[in-house]
């Protein structure tokens, strides 16, 4: 699979993160490099294979419902960028109303 | 118009365990904000969540009350988005493998059965509170994150329903059965049960789905009903008019009754979901989906259908008393206090019904089952009237008194001497020549006049059937 120019825009969109022209050239061709590589896998005859959703084999990892202790006071306050009257405080994101 | 709509619901339950679904962060509604977290539901880095024991019984539970079948394999999956009610960008769900398959539930619409099929029931993390109103300063929201993490089943129905009747008795039955089994308790303003709305129109006749518009921000069951028609008409405009029904989500704005568009400037929704890694598979085995089988109380539908046969209710009534589980009970240990099943239906859908907002709360109306049972055994028993039943209810239900006490307490002891009786026509007689006169002359009427005399002399005392018998015979 080709990860072109456009499938690395959309990625970029989707995480948010601000690529350069350049930028998105060079991580084209690295990711197709990376992405060409694995499906080397593809070669394998899975037909017959389960597909596996974790690995490991744990399974049924529970907790009881008993209440433990939550976070200190002060503490999210310190760690958000901004925070006011008990919220963090983040920009509006509904436009309008 | 020539369409048929099709509508289906997903519906968010809250379920109510102590702690959230994957930390132990207490759940309590209207606490401080953001005290009831950590750093497991913060997404601060390096944390595990941990499935909740509680959560996942309960959404079993729900599944088996909904008919569905329980996955032997289910596993959890990260829904990735970029909002700031989930701090760590993504939101944990089931996607692929959810912990409930098909199922169904039975409603009634205009006295006719309808099935309606369950997709799935899955198993979900909450997301934050974002406040942009109040004294929040311009161009800010605010983030809450107390709900995050809190557990939640999500119900997706089949695209069963034809009218927003339907969507509403759905939603009456899927809340009735989970507060049957106790694993939410369903309250609409506090956001333990939410839904949202899909609906397309269609040509009547023709099988191919419309364009689907998702409605959202539905905060009662009424306002599900008002978004339904309203999008029933605005689809068939578009559709009469040669448009196209785009597909979109829409937002009920209650004061305007009517659906917006939303204005974001998301793009079209990518989720990404993958299986999530930090949580491992749910393997579950016949002993112990049997297990929690056995928790599983008589539901509303089978506890109606006893009330018809084993109390000879109409279904009517059978269907308002297992409204509420607790409403059920409360009727069923006034039958077995010793009253007629039918006169414990009447009183408890008339004036105890009118007297309590929401049938759940039957367990603190001053009235217990016991002393209604007394009160018809008393009117039974000729102690007192109906009339002076209703007075004598008033003021039980006031101050939780019984009724024994209270009619001795105010002397309102039905009077059945028919001396006494005997007295009291004798003097209405005497008082009420005219009428006296007139019945004897053939009219029929002014012996009802009497009678009501008699009462009123007796302050309602008086055994309305004796009246009536001596009247006439004093008459004659």
């Amino acid at each position: 699979m080709k990860i072109d120019k456009d499938v690395i825009t959309r990625v970029a969109v989707l995480a948010r993160i601000d690529l350069t022209d350049d930028e998105k050239m060079e991580f084209s061709e690295q990711l197709s490099g990376i992405i060409g590589y694995v499906e080397k896998i593809n070669e394998l005859d899975t037909e017959k294979i389960i597909p596996s959703d974790h690995i490991g084999g744990v399974k049924n990892v529970l907790r009881n419902d008993t209440v433990g202790s939550t976070i200190g006071e002060g503490v999210l306050e310190r760690m958000a960028p901004e925070f006011e009257n008990g919220h963090i405080v983040v920009p509006r994101i509904i436009e309008g109303s | 118009m020539g369409y048929e709509p099709v509508i289906g619901l997903e519906v968010h339950v809250q379920l109510n365990t102590a702690t959230k679904i994957f930390c132990s962060c207490p759940v309590k509604f209207g606490s401080s904000p953001n005290t009831q977290t950590c750093p497991v539901c913060l997404g601060l880095p390096g944390v595990l969540p941990v499935l909740n024991r509680e959560a996942l019984n309960k959404a079993i539970l729900a599944g088996l009350a909904l008919n569905c079948s329980i996955s032997g394999y289910s596993k959890f999956d990260r829904k990735n988005y970029f909002y700031p009610d989930l701090p760590k960008n993504y939101q944990i769900s089931q996607y692929d493998k959810p912990i409930c398959g098909p199922g169904f539930i039975e409603i009634q619409v205009n006295g006719e059965n309808r099935r309606i099929g369950i997709t799935r029931l899955h198993l979900e993390e909450d997301a934050g509170k974002l406040i942009h109103a109040g004294n929040v300063p311009d161009g800010c929201s605010y983030v809450d994150l107390n709900r995050t993490g809190t557990p939640l089943a999500e119900i997706v129905s089949d695209p069963d329903m034809r009218s927003g009747d339907e969507a509403y008795e759905y939603l009456l039955k899927i809340k009735s059965i989970m507060k049957y089994i106790d694993v939410s308790d369903c309250n609409m303003e506090e956001g333990s049960l939410r839904c949202d709305v899909n609906i397309s129109l269609r040509k009547k006749g023709t099988e191919k789905f419309g364009e689907k518009v998702e409605i959202k921000n539905l905060n009662s069951f009424k306002a599900v009903k008002a978004a339904i028609s309203w999008e029933i008409e605005r689809q068939s405009e578009i559709l009469d008019t040669g448009g196209k029904i785009m597909q979109e989500t829409r937002l009920w704005d209650s004061d305007k009754n009517r659906t917006n568009g939303m204005r974001s400037k998301e793009h079209a929704h990518d989720y990404r979901y993958f299986p999530d890694p930090d949580l491992v598979p749910i393997v579950l085995d016949m002993a112990y989906i049997g297990c929690i089988k056995n928790g599983l109380p008589e539901l509303p539908d089978a506890k109606k259908e006893r009330f018809i046969s084993a109390y000879v209710l109409p279904a009517y009534d059978a269907g308002v008393l297992t409204s509420s589980r607790e409403l059920a009970g409360y009727f069923e240990e006034t039958v077995r206090g010793g009253a007629n099943p039918k006169k414990a239906s009447n009183w408890i859908m008339g004036e105890v019904l009118a007297r309590i907002d929401d049938a759940g709360m039957i367990s603190s109306f001053p009235v217990r089952p016991a002393m209604l049972s007394e009160l018809i055994n008393l009117i039974d028993n000729n102690t007192i009237s109906g009339k002076i039943a209703k007075a004598v209810f008033d003021e039980m239900a006031v101050s939780g008194k019984s009724p024994g006490v209270i009619i001795e307490e105010k002397g309102l002891k039905q009077v059945t001497d028919s001396g006494e009786i005997e007295a009291v026509i004798d003097t209405v007689i005497s008082n009420n020549e005219k009428s006296v006169n007139d019945y004897r002359n053939g009219v029929e009427k002014a012996l009802k006049f009497l009678v009501g005399q008699v009462m009123k002399e007796s302050k309602g005392k008086a055994n309305p059937q004796m009246v009536n018998d001596i009247l006439i015979r004093k008459l004659k």
